[in-house]
């Protein structure tokens, strides 16, 4: 067996999520998400099937534009965004476990400067509160 | 396949019996292999000053200076890649198979270098001195030692 | 409804060699959820790869983990080959292939003995290290360091092995196989190891496959997948099948890993012969320009080489995503409804490298 050709696929943003789906069809499994910063930002989501080792490619001009999460069609997509976010202050909405900011605890790593913090509070859409996120008080809040 | 209790009595007892697998290290050592990588050891009489180990080294253990004439390395930096065996012109420079010897401060090991930089010969009378041309590296002097004291990688 | 507690695992804790944190919620003793956060060693390595020369960087990737050390250096110069379209010599992608068997047997017993150590088998866990000291003497005879072995070169392999010294190693090799027979009987057959292993953190087939489960982990939950079938380096030239259990638990992997450390060594006795003579190196000149995803099968599992170059000497990105990143949505699975003493097992079972993971 030879190694599969690779294939770079631009996808426009709005359009991902159909891309996606149409992998998760084929039978692929998610490999990585990588985001690379140039003048814009590249998101690249891996997905490999037997034979083919495909790339989907997308776009944004700077990190306040916030991407769909892939995470309702494989959820364990969320280490790879919430690492983006994290690290490039990229906004993902949809996710299914979202750290808001908190999966790198280190938040002064934060390419933006801690930015990515300052958007926790104005994403609505996240559905439960995870506990990575809490604060210690309420943490301890929690216990009693 | 069966469960048994007893499957690492052999292992046990083996062990009970055997040898010691480890040696008393000060008083016995265990024998280095020649391909060991231990540390960086230089041939002072063959180095020329050329500085391309002390450019090479991703750690920047290396430092040579020219004016001072003198090669040192920081043990503790060095990471015992063998790059600057390798990119050495005069190969000078080779792995010794011996770990480099504990110590307890971050001392540079400096060996001083009998290099003398050869002049070139004067060319025959006629032309006046004034503006005789230097070696090229003497004359690229001042640069370069700045370059190794405070040389700022990224 | 119990009560919930919240009990905070990690970072420093007596079976993990490197910190990660997870909170675990749970009802009585049972683990309901289980709430990873990383970060307490990110030392920024994909960004220095901006910052140095490519053929430098090398020495960085081969640091990117202690333990799987060279296929990190080789993956990387892997993707950089690609990329830049070089046909490396073939007595290189030999040695390549062999140093990383070398280093999938000597992962996998350490392996081993961390996990004998998790459930309190010290008396195992010491009798593996002691067997992994003849694979780690072998590594240093052929490459010149124990766990570091600075053998990875763009274009290449770093330094040539002479054929009296890897003529040597079946033989030393065989010896360490032979005795590594007993301690896995025990792995397989003992009382106390099955009982702390079997039916523990279960991973079904189809679980492992959607949260993107690599290498043990998804081949000891029944999926034939193993990126050695690929064919990088010599691989194609060798008879490589994947290594499945279908159980999914922690016996399973552990499992895997055993019969992957005797077929490393199988590996090994067909590819030393094969080495033919030749060069092991090739001048590089130019610089990367264009992009590449390397995909190499580490003791782990699957990693993945992402390298992007402009034409300059510095790269424009260099990502690596290593095995333990992936198998982490697969652990929140697995703990899910465990007992809270076998967390530290389950844990153990993904084979947790935490540095890699967090580069």
């Amino acid at each position: 067996m030879s190694a599969p050709i690779q294939n770079y696929i631009e996808v426009i943003p709005p359009r991902l999520l159909e891309a996606v789906r149409a992998q998760q069809l084929a039978g692929a499994r998610l490999v990585q998400i990588c985001c690379t910063r140039l003048e814009e930002f590249e998101i690249l989501y891996s997905f490999s099937r037997p034979g083919f080792f495909e790339h989907l490619r997308i776009r944004i001009p700077d990190s306040s534009v916030a991407v769909p999460s892939i995470s309702p069609i494989y959820s364990g997509s969320f280490a790879y965004e919430n690492e983006i976010h994290d690290l490039f202050g990229i906004s993902f909405t949809g996710l299914n476990i979202d750290y808001r900011g908190n999966f790198f605890q280190n938040i002064g790593f934060c390419a933006d400067g801690g930015a990515g913090n300052e958007n926790r509070g104005k994403r609505g859409e996240i559905k439960v509160p995870r506990i990575g996120s809490l604060t210690r008080k309420q943490f301890q809040g929690l216990e009693k | 396949m069966k469960k048994s209790p007893f499957k690492m009595t052999k292992v046990a007892l083996e062990n009970l019996f055997r040898r010691p697998a480890t040696v008393p290290y000060p008083l016995e050592r265990k024998p280095m292999y020649p391909a060991t990588r231990g540390h960086i050891a230089i041939d002072k009489d063959k180095c020329i000053l050329c500085l391309i180990c002390d450019k090479r080294c991703p750690t920047g253990a290396i430092k040579v200076d020219r004016i001072g004439k003198t090669w040192a390395i920081d043990r503790l930096s060095c990471i015992q890649c063998n790059y600057c065996v390798e990119v050495c012109p005069k190969k000078c420079l080779w792995m010794e198979n011996l770990y480099a010897t504990p110590t307890q401060e971050k001392l540079a090991f400096v060996v001083p270098i009998p290099y003398t930089p050869p002049t070139p010969k004067p060319k025959a009378a006629a032309t006046p001195p004034p503006q005789r041309r230097q070696p090229p590296h003497q004359a690229r002097r001042p640069d370069n030692a700045k370059g190794s004291a405070i040389r700022n990688r990224d | 409804m119990a009560n919930r507690t919240i009990i905070p695992f990690g970072p420093q804790h007596p079976v993990l060699p490197e910190p990660i944190h997870i909170d675990l919620v749970i009802e009585d003793e049972q683990v309901v959820e289980a709430i990873p956060s990383f970060g307490f060693i990110h030392r920024g390595l994909e960004k220095l790869a901006e910052k140095r020369d490519f053929t430098e960087f090398t020495f960085i990737a081969e640091r990117i983990c202690g333990i799987c050390s060279y296929i990190h250096g080789m993956g990387y110069c892997q993707a950089i080959e690609a990329v830049m379209g070089l046909q490396i010599p073939e007595r290189a992608t030999y040695l390549r292939t062999m140093w990383s068997e070398l280093s999938r047997i000597h992962s996998h017993m350490m392996w081993m003995g961390l996990l004998a150590d998790a459930f309190g088998f010290e008396n195992l866990f010491m009798a593996c290290w002691r067997l992994r000291e003849g694979v780690l003497d072998v590594i240093e005879e052929t490459s010149g360091g124990r766990v570091i072995f600075g053998a990875a070169k763009v274009g290449g392999v770093r330094r040539d092995v002479s054929d009296e010294v890897l003529s040597r190693i079946p033989a030393q090799l065989k010896i360490v196989e032979d005795q590594l027979r007993d301690i896995t009987n025990v792995f397989r057959d003992d009382y106390s190891t099955r009982q702390r292993l079997c039916g523990v953190g279960t991973l079904s087939e189809q679980d492992a496959y959607d949260l993107g489960a690599v290498g043990p982990v998804l081949r000891g939950s029944g999926a034939k997948l193993d990126t050695r079938m690929e064919g990088y380096a010599a691989y194609d030239k060798l008879d490589v099948e994947p290594i499945v259990e279908t159980a999914g638990d922690c016996w399973a992997r552990t499992m895997v890993r055993i019969r992957e450390v005797y077929q490393s060594f199988d590996l090994l006795r067909q590819v030393i012969p094969m080495i033919p003579a030749g060069p092991v190196d090739m001048k590089v000149t130019g610089a990367p320009k264009g992009e590449y995803a390397a995909r190499l099968e580490q003791p782990r599992g699957e990693v993945i080489y992402y390298v992007k170059g402009n034409g300059g000497k510095q790269l424009d990105r260099f990502r690596v995503r290593t095995p333990t990143f992936a198998n982490i949505p697969p652990l929140l699975k697995m703990l899910q409804g465990c007992q809270l003493a076998d967390v530290p097992v389950i844990v153990l079972t993904i084979d947790p490298c935490i540095s890699c993971a967090e580069r």
